[in-house]
């Protein structure tokens, strides 16, 4: 899989620098968070529930953004502006790219630790 | 230092910590604004991280609440935010102090966090300093007021407040650079004395002290006005530094040759209204203020004004005068006068000139001590309840004593003793009235003794003004290379039952004396003239008797009294 379009490759290896022997644990406590909230996007979605999808693409792209992620960042900055004026038509496919962006960064963050 | 970070996102909160541990600070982690707020209180961080966003309590309203728990200490709040829009990040900075983009960078971090580090220090020590500051204020409040106490006793102990006296004293301080006595004399009339010391507060005020101390002291014991102002200002020359003096306006009033005589030294004019208010003269001051001249130099000349009944002298420091409104004009002696040449009753003027000069001040500061006095003339039986009753030293003095004061090398160089024999001659009552005399006695055998007998200087220069200077000179130069040589002074006084007695006198020094003409010369003759550079004749004319022993080196003159 090509990292380089899916991380900010020299802002990761800043953070593994920086992380030393914790960052195992940090990729660990960012996938926890994460896994539920495309679960939480899903239905907030179902339920047209804007200040859910506002709150939870907020909170994603800041801690996507943290762990260098920046092409899930700017997806979940999208989908949070669109929920901030309230424009649910392209709501459900920009879910569908966040969901299919996050499985990639999740599994080139797997194989960064042991 | 110790960190607080307050984040829901917990990969953020690791990341953050972790950067946070590695700059060498101690953190403490919350989830929500609540539990921010909680920690902020059980730990007492440094400087707080806080996430705007938060469920439960968000940032700004946790931020509000931790601001007003902290009062007057400092603990920096930065926000942790991933909004980028100009509106929220300034939203940022009236909650908390600074904000913090996501994602974070961690050197811009770091100096934020240094930057915060040094300002609570600042903060700190600003605080820790207010409260010395505060501290040694209070303190120094304290101090004044007992000082204020002590100086209220000593200063204001006299007879301001007799029915012909009105006067205004304003304090810029606590204290005052202005002096207000006033003192009954023990033989009737009066002496006031108007005084502005160079600068006010606490170093004008020292001054004033020993000043009140001697001029009720003096004037309580009998003394003329002109010994009191010598004493004052040679105690003042001696104990203020270069540069510091005291303008004055001194009165002794007589209520029954109905007259004033004035000394006035560096103060503003003094007005003398007189003919029910018809007539208005003003008295200028010639002298130098006191504290200035040397004893030698000092000139006590008084000026005499007569004043009828019911006239009036007023007399002012010049904050009168330079009193200044909110556009720093000055009162100025013009609008003074012009009060004056009104058609005011004489007895409205004292309140006039107070009242215009206060409206003239307005709520704008003062820049000096601003004192006014008006001195009635009137029959002094109206004074009778006016004075507590002075405390005297000594009632009747002492009678029957003798002494011996002997100087060597170095005090005859460094001291001059005539004010301490003055001093002990002063106790005596019916010596008090002779004052003047007596000190032109000693002083002549004193001055013959030291500059003829031991310095051997030839009074003959003395005649004309070059060898005048060239005489004293000489003087100095003769007492610095003085090697050895000393002067005896002896004094006596016996009375008879305090109706009458004799004070003598006798000055020996270790010159060679001179060739006097008799053992005991009751009346001065002609050929006596001769010997005028040793200011005999004149001390014959103030003396019972003079007579010379030895080979001239000894000299006592005896005072009879009555």
């Amino acid at each position: 899989m090509d990292k380089a379009s899916h991380f900010d490759i020299e802002a990761l290896s800043m953070l593994e620098e920086i992380m030393e022997d914790e960052f195992p644990e940090l990729i660990q406590v960012y996938i926890d968070d994460s896994d539920p909230r495309i679960t939480a996007l899903q239905r907030a979605l179902e339920q047209q529930d804007c200040t859910a999808l506002r709150d939870i693409s907020h909170s994603f792209k800041g801690a996507s953004g943290n762990i260098s992620a920046l092409p899930l960042a700017d997806l979940c900055f999208k989908l949070e502006e669109q929920a901030r004026i309230d424009v649910l038509e392209s709501i459900p496919s920009l879910i569908t790219a966040i969901d299919s962006e996050y499985q990639n960064v999740k599994s080139i963050l797997l194989s960064l630790i042991p | 230092m110790k960190i607080l970070i307050a984040d829901d996102n917990a990969s953020d909160r690791l990341l953050l910590s972790k950067i946070i541990r590695r700059q060498g600070h101690e953190v403490i982690e919350a989830e929500n604004g609540k539990l921010a707020i909680d920690c902020y209180v059980k730990e007492s961080p440094d400087i707080i991280l806080m996430d705007v966003l938060m469920p439960e309590l968000d940032g700004k309203e946790a931020a509000k609440e931790i601001k007003q728990l902290a009062g007057e200490d400092l603990v920096p709040i930065i926000f942790l935010t991933s909004l980028i829009d100009a509106q929220s990040l300034a939203d940022c900075l009236v909650s908390g102090d600074d904000f913090l983009s996501k994602p974070y960078n961690h050197i811009i971090l770091k100096a934020k966090i240094d930057a915060f580090g040094r300002m609570r220090m600042m903060h700190a020590t600003l605080q820790k300093q207010r409260d010395t500051i505060a501290e040694n204020n209070q303190h120094m409040l304290h101090e004044q007021h007992v000082a204020k106490a002590v100086f209220d006793n000593v200063a204001h102990s006299g007879c301001l407040n007799a029915t012909n006296i009105k006067y205004m004293l304003s304090p810029l301080a606590v204290f005052n650079g202005d002096v207000l006595l006033a003192a009954r004399k023990p033989s009737g009339g009066m002496h006031v004395f108007l005084g502005d010391f160079t600068g006010h507060g606490l170093p004008a005020a020292i001054g004033a002290m020993p000043m009140a101390e001697i001029f009720y002291g003096m004037t309580a014991k009998g003394f003329d006005i002109r010994d009191v102002l010598r004493e004052i200002n040679l105690k003042l020359k001696s104990i203020l530094p270069v540069g510091f003096f005291c303008c004055a306006a001194v009165v002794d009033l007589s209520f029954t040759k109905r007259s004033i005589s004035m000394w006035m030294g560096g103060v503003p004019d003094s007005f003398l209204l007189s003919d029910e208010g018809r007539k208005l003269e003003s008295i200028r001051s010639h002298h130098l203020p006191l504290g200035v001249l040397s004893s030698e130099q000092f000139d006590d000349e008084m000026s005499d004004h007569s004043m009828a009944m019911g006239d009036r002298l007023f007399m002012w420091s010049d904050g009168i005068i330079e009193a200044r409104n909110a556009d720093s004009d000055m009162f100025g002696e013009e609008r003074l006068l012009s009060i004056f040449n009104g058609s005011l009753a004489p007895d409205a003027l004292f309140e006039t000139v107070k009242e215009q000069v206060n409206e003239f001040v307005g709520e704008s500061e003062r820049d000096d001590d601003t004192t006014i006095i008006e001195l009635k003339m009137v029959d002094e039986s109206e004074l009778e309840d006016s004075e507590q009753v002075m405390e005297q030293g000594t009632i009747t003095g002492p009678s029957d004593w003798s002494l011996e004061y002997e100087l060597g090398v170095d005090s005859l160089k460094h001291f001059n003793p005539l004010p301490l024999l003055m001093h002990i001659m002063m106790e005596v009552p019916a010596l008090r009235v002779m004052g003047g005399q007596l000190f032109t006695v000693v002083a002549e055998l004193f001055s013959n003794g030291l500059e003829h007998g031991i310095l051997k200087l030839d009074s003959s220069l003395k005649s004309t003004p070059a060898g005048f200077a060239q005489y004293y000179s000489l003087r100095q130069q003769q007492l610095d290379n003085l090697q050895d040589g000393f002067i005896k002074v002896r004094m006596k006084h016996n009375s008879a039952g305090g109706r009458s007695g004799i004070f003598s006198l006798s000055v020996e020094d270790s010159g060679e004396g001179f060739d006097y003409p008799d053992k005991f010369l009751k009346v001065p003759n002609e050929s006596q003239k001769k010997y005028s550079g040793r200011g005999i004749p004149l001390i014959y004319s103030l003396c019972h008797s003079l007579e010379y022993f030895g080979c001239g080196n000894k000299v006592t003159a005896e005072i009879h009294w009555p």
